[in-house]
């Protein structure tokens, strides 16, 4: 199989196969790593693709110096931060959309509606507490717990040392403890 | 080993990053203080409770649309070129036609001002300036001394004294 790379320099000569494969693996991660700065699915969307975009504008330009997916979230984490910023509006959301954006939730067979509001005020909970971190603590969060990314790639595209993205990690993480006590307790201390 | 150090490793030890020795040095903490006993609870919870904020699977058309955005972008592109060119050639009418006007105003000066020196003297402006001389000679010593305000005043005081 071509490694990222190799695929990134065929979509410099103008392959656009190469450049919708490199998609077809990365765009679910990037439309996912939206998606925990927006809270809705449809924007993710939109903005994921205005990602890709970005990508595509500046393929000549691209120097195979570091990991193409560091370089794909950087890219992303501009996206994202200018979308936050440009838009710090609170959207409430109704149980339709919840339904429609509970996503791979649907598989869990648990679809009765206050499952689906309970899972909603999770979301919207964990959501809300992130939001009020600082950027570079909500941002090794979500790339460490919902990209599954190591430390070393963090500080790689946040642009600092591991020590600090693990702390970043640590203070978030006792911030979320502190702010879903209730749903943690609610949850049994097993 | 101090509470505040076991936290850290607490949450260490929920995501699998602890070796053997610091998992041991743990759960020997754990199992004597309450207070981190209650937070290994919490910790463990937390990171367990985040993935309940599901993935979302985008939708099949994401990459056709992708491309279909691609080729609207390229298209307005395209349509936006000629409309560059048009303005390009408003403008080089536009510089055209002032280098045209510029020209034709810098020859008109220098011919005027060339004209200058060409002046003929005529009988008229004799007249004229005998006319303005006379005018100098009526005015008196005190006027002329109010006008001195107003800067030197070139006229011939002994020839009117004299007259
Ligand atoms: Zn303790």
């Amino acid at each position: 199989m071509e490694s990222d790379i190799e695929l990134m320099m065929r979509a410099k000569t103008g392959d656009d196969n190469a450049f919708t494969e490199l998609m077809r693996r990365h765009y679910k991660s990037v439309m996912n790593y939206i998606y925990r700065f927006t809270n809705s699915r449809e924007n993710s969307e939109d903005l994921a693709q205005e990602v890709f975009l970005r990508v595509y504008r500046s393929v000549t330009r691209y120097k195979p110096e570091a990991k193409f997916s560091t370089w794909l979230y950087k890219i992303a984490t501009n996206v994202c931060l200018t979308e936050v910023t440009s838009k710090s509006r609170v959207k409430t959301v109704s149980l339709e959309e919840v339904q429609e954006n509970t996503g791979d939730l649907k598989d869990s067979n648990s679809t009765t509606g206050y499952d689906l509001i309970y899972r909603r005020d999770i979301r919207d909970s964990i959501f809300e507490v992130l939001k009020s971190f600082p950027e570079r603590e909500r941002i090794s969060i979500i790339l460490c717990k919902y990209e599954g990314l190591s430390y070393d790639e963090v500080a790689e595209i946040i642009g600092c040392t591991v020590g600090a993205v693990k702390t970043h990690v640590h203070r978030g993480r006792i911030k979320l403890i502190e702010k879903l006590k209730p749903f943690l307790e609610e949850r049994g201390l097993k | 080993m101090r509470c505040e150090n076991v936290r850290s490793l607490i949450l260490d030890y929920t995501t699998n990053e602890l070796d053997t020795e610091d998992r041991t040095k743990v759960e020997a903490h754990i199992r004597e203080c309450q207070g981190c006993n209650h937070f290994f609870k919490l910790a463990n919870n937390e990171w367990k409770l985040l993935d309940e904020w599901g993935s979302i699977t985008p939708k099949a058309d994401f990459i056709t649309n992708f491309w279909n955005r691609v080729s609207n972008e390229e298209l307005n592109n395209e349509k936006e070129v000629p409309n560059l060119f048009k303005f390009w050639k408003l403008n080089w009418s536009t510089v055209s036609a002032l280098s045209i006007f510029l020209v034709v105003g810098i020859i008109s000066i220098i011919l005027v001002t060339s004209n200058q020196y060409d002046v003929v003297y005529t009988e008229g402006d004799m007249a004229d300036e005998e006319l303005l001389f006379d005018l100098d000679r009526t005015i008196s010593a005190s006027a002329t001394n109010l006008l001195e305000v107003y800067g030197a005043w070139d006229i011939d005081t002994t020839q009117e004294n004299g007259g």
